[in-house]
């Protein structure tokens, strides 16, 4: 038996050899050896971060909250804040990634919560959080994961070539050429915010098919069409809309509103801010607005705070602080909006408490 | 927990060092508690059913031993109604639940304690190897009536005989005469056995985890989830997805087998070989004594032969083959898609005997050798897709899918753009990382080579015995049997990466569901 037993470890050792190189280069700092993550943003660093170590206060939503300097938040606020919100999250991962957070750390006493017309629409049934937990939870899930493989190779091969790895920031450098269409005619907006709300109306439960032609792009993905879509936007009308919000959704985001207020947790709901293109050629034009309005009330009624700057915006921001229709620009607007979120506002800062 | 699992690994070598530690008496009762944990994590809530059935049924054989005449042919039939009815209530009973609203809480707990699958419909998870372990005791009450075989003695043997983790899953179906005996004596470590036994294993892990589950993606992509969802495709992506899932369910199915024959052996048991390149057979009657052999057997001698087999003239004999195929259809599921696949191979063969004095005839015309290579290569081909066709029936959720499946592939298409939807189908599975998508193709053909290569050896070289491959393999050099050892483990490690870490919740053994 110690000869088969000496036999199998030999058979591992290449096996072993490759799993010190992937803890070595993987990405997310998973085990918490590293002191920090390359790639920050990812939902495997966000909360195996809040596994190794959880916050009393915590963001939820998808790239909208994801990207705040979080040492701002703290000098903003006073406390630390766990950003567990995480680029393509959909309405149904951020409630059960709530429900895991609060499991985990019974004294979780804060939460921003992102509620948005794109992640409450009725098209979007995805939920992967039994992926995600069993990855975050798992370590052999996550040494055997496919895809963290694959980072990590990629890692690998970026820093054997010299190249700086580190989460990407959204930052543009636009010029008045941005705001010219194809013919020369002036845009009020930049192609490139013409062009997103274009992928918003393609992204399924928006709006029907067919309703804007196809985008087209040059190589380095420049909008070669921006004034033919601007065109189209503008005669677009609400019968072109296949919105509808997502009601199981919405329950459990009342639902949510009840566990809180029964643990006493300080929740507020947050509608994140969009630029005025998206406002003018998508929440009015398609008649969104009118629904958005509902869910609000909707969510008010449970007596949780509301941060709107999306249906009925308590702020508006500049376009040009915007990187695209729904994510500020890292350098120009996003400190701005920090700001505007965090400063003043009383259950953000430490110990507030809404009672039981 | 199943043989591709995280937890498999770890219990595997613990239950073997008990196992062989343990004084020979006691073996057997190590085996068996070992066998009992192994079920518990599969269906706890059905563990009291299986002992009790594994009792039940013991007691009843030991009975029906004492007894000689219509009395002991009437305790044969208790102990064949035990089982038989926990098969047929337990399955017919999933079947009429189906579906069936109920409140929420009923149905938490039911999935809490294993019965249900659905969180918001009634899903009746039946006990695992329910029809493996039923028909296994069923075999045993008949052999001992026969008296081909001992009645058992031990209960704990008996136990073990219908418990045991190796087979109960998806098979073997063990024969008593052959299994029992093996428990009677203690058994020792063979570094040799062990050795051969971890082989088999890795070449199951191999054909399971590298080739079966791979091809599953392209499988899965064309028939999809649900009735219906089938018919988004047409062309050659149909013959591409069905030929998938002829392969997977080989691939699935011998592989688990290996994995049962390699543990088993490791242990110092040798159970039924259950494969032998069925897809090189040269006639259906061929295909059915190489595939799922221990099954085809089993139908013989308990249902084929007692109908009067071939005995009683030539069209009571077809009768009896359709019955017994039919009867092997419904054994693998209850819808119409499983009796009219098991009816198939019935009519192949009943039209294939008919036919016989003419085929030979042909030949002789021709002046080609039946046992020619030239005809050997027509033979397999035909068969194999015969063999095709009917799984087509196996797969699909309905007959409707599975005749669409089988017309449309030649409504139109090109095999060009039947690659590049097939190609479209890995992709999604990789978020539309097209190099990683090339490199999982690339994978899967090299496993596919390897596991076709294995097969050939199996079939035709000198050195392998009894269709397994495992004796070439330990009869090379040291190094090269190192770089086969290598090359196994490298491949078991990727298919696991490809496969997404599927060691810790893996994807089921496709026979489990039988």
């Amino acid at each position: 038996m110690k000869r088969i037993a000496a036999v199998m470890a030999l058979l591992c050792v290449p096996i072993a050899l490759y799993f010190g190189i992937f803890l070595y280069f993987e990405p997310y700092d998973y085990f918490g050896l590293k002191g920090g993550a390359v790639q920050e943003d990812s939902y495997i660093t966000r909360v195996r971060s809040y596994l190794n170590d959880p916050q009393d206060a915590i963001l939820l939503g998808d790239s909208r909250m994801a990207h705040f300097d979080m040492e701002q938040v703290q000098q903003l606020t006073g406390r630390s804040w766990a950003n567990l919100a995480f680029g393509g999250a959909s309405m149904a991962e951020s409630i059960d990634l709530f429900y895991l957070a609060a499991e985990k750390n019974p004294n979780l006493n804060t939460c921003y919560f992102e509620v948005s017309f794109y992640t409450l629409r009725s098209g979007d049934n995805r939920n992967r959080m039994e992926h995600i937990q069993t990855l975050v939870e798992n370590p052999f899930a996550y040494l055997f994961n496919f895809d963290c493989n694959a980072d990590m190779l990629n890692e690998l091969l970026l820093r054997l070539q010299g190249v700086q790895t580190g989460a990407s920031r959204d930052e543009g450098h636009w010029t008045q050429e941005d705001y010219v269409s194809e013919t020369g005619q002036a845009l009020p907006y930049r192609r490139n915010q013409i062009a997103y709300i274009a992928t918003l109306y393609g992204a399924g439960g928006i709006a029907k098919a067919g309703t804007l032609p196809d985008t087209q792009t040059d190589a380095d993905g420049n909008v070669l069409n921006a004034g033919q879509l601007l065109d189209a936007l503008q005669s677009v009308t609400p019968q072109a809309s296949d919105y509808s919000v997502n009601e199981e959704n919405l329950q459990a985001l009342v639902e949510l509103a009840a566990f809180c207020k029964e643990r006493g947790i300080a929740l507020t709901f947050v509608f994140p801010p969009v630029d005025g293109a998206v406002q003018e050629y998508l929440l009015d034009a398609l008649g969104i607005r009118d629904e958005l309005l509902r869910v609000k009330q909707t969510l008010a009624a449970t007596g949780t705070p509301i941060r709107d700057f999306e249906c009925q915006p308590e702020v508006v921001f500049d376009n040009e602080l915007f990187y695209d229709g729904f994510h500020f620009d890292a350098v120009r607007g996003l400190g701005n909006y920090t700001e505007v979120l965090f400063a003043g506002n009383d259950t953000a800062k430490e110990g507030a408490n809404l009672g039981a | 927990m199943s043989f591709n699992t995280l937890s498999f690994f770890v219990f595997f070598p613990l239950c073997a060092v008990a196992y062989f530690r343990v004084p020979g008496k006691y073996q057997n009762a190590v085996l068996l508690a070992a066998s009992w944990l192994f079920y518990a994590f599969a269906t706890p809530a059905w563990l009291p059913v299986l002992i009790a059935d594994s009792l039940a049924t013991f007691g009843a054989v030991r009975w029906m031993a004492r007894a000689e005449g219509p009395s002991r042919k009437r305790r044969l039939w208790l102990a064949i109604g035990l089982n038989l009815g926990l098969l047929v209530g337990l399955k017919a009973l999933a079947v009429a639940l189906a579906g069936m609203p109920m409140v929420q809480p009923v149905l938490n707990v039911l999935e809490r304690i294993g019965l249900s699958a659905s969180a918001q419909r009634f899903s009746l998870i039946l006990p695992l190897g329910i029809s493996f372990f039923t028909l296994q005791a069923i075999g045993c009450a008949v052999d001992v009536y026969r008296k081909t075989c001992p009645a058992p003695k031990s209960a704990v043997q008996f136990c073990l005989f219908t418990s045991f983790f190796g087979f109960i899953s998806s098979g073997p179906i063990t024969r008593a005469g052959s299994f029992l005996p093996q428990l009677a004596a203690p058994r020792t470590f063979h570094a040799d056995k062990a050795a051969s036994g971890l082989v088999l294993m890795a070449q199951g892990l191999v054909a399971k985890v590298c080739v079966a589950d791979l091809l599953a993606i392209l499988a899965n992509g064309v028939w999809g989830s649900g009735a219906g969802a089938v018919r988004a495709w047409s062309g050659p992506v149909l013959t591409l997805g069905a030929l998938a899932y002829t392969f997977q369910l080989y691939f699935d199915f011998s592989g688990y087998s290996m994995l049962a024959q390699g543990c088993a052996r490791v242990l110092g048991l040798e159970l039924a070989q259950n494969f032998n390149t069925p897809y090189f057979s040269r006639s259906i009657k061929e295909f059915w004594r190489r595939w799922h052999m221990s099954l085809s057997s089993w139908l013989r001698d308990y249902v084929y032969i007692p109908l009067g087999g071939n005995r009683k003239g030539t069209v009571r004999k077809y009768v009896n083959v359709l019955l017994t195929f039919a009867m092997s259809g419904l054994w693998h599921g209850t819808g119409f898609t499983f009796l009219i696949w098991g009816l198939l191979h019935g009519l192949y063969q009943v039209v294939g005997a008919v036919l016989e004095p003419l085929r030979a005839r042909l030949y002789a015309l021709l002046h080609i050798r039946r046992d020619g290579w030239a005809a050997s290569i027509w033979q397999c081909c035909i068969t194999f897709l015969l063999v095709h066709v009917a799984w087509v029936f196996f797969r699909a959720p309905s007959v409707q899918d599975a005749l669409y499946a089988l017309t449309a592939q030649f409504a139109g298409g090109s095999v060009s753009s039947a690659l590049a939807q097939a190609w479209g189908i890995i992709l999604s599975g990789f978020n539309a990382k097209p190099l990683l998508a090339a490199a999982f193709a690339a994978f899967l053909a090299v496993c596919f080579a390897a596991c076709f290569a294995l097969d050939l050896v199996r079939r035709f070289s000198s050195h392998s015995v009894q269709g397994e491959a495992t004796p070439a393999l330990m009869s090379l050099g040291t190094g090269l049997r190192w770089l086969c050892y290598y090359a196994l483990a490298g491949l078991i490690f990727l298919g696991f990466l490809f496969n997404n870490g599927y060691l810790t919740g893996a994807v089921s053994f496709l026979y489990a569901n039988f």
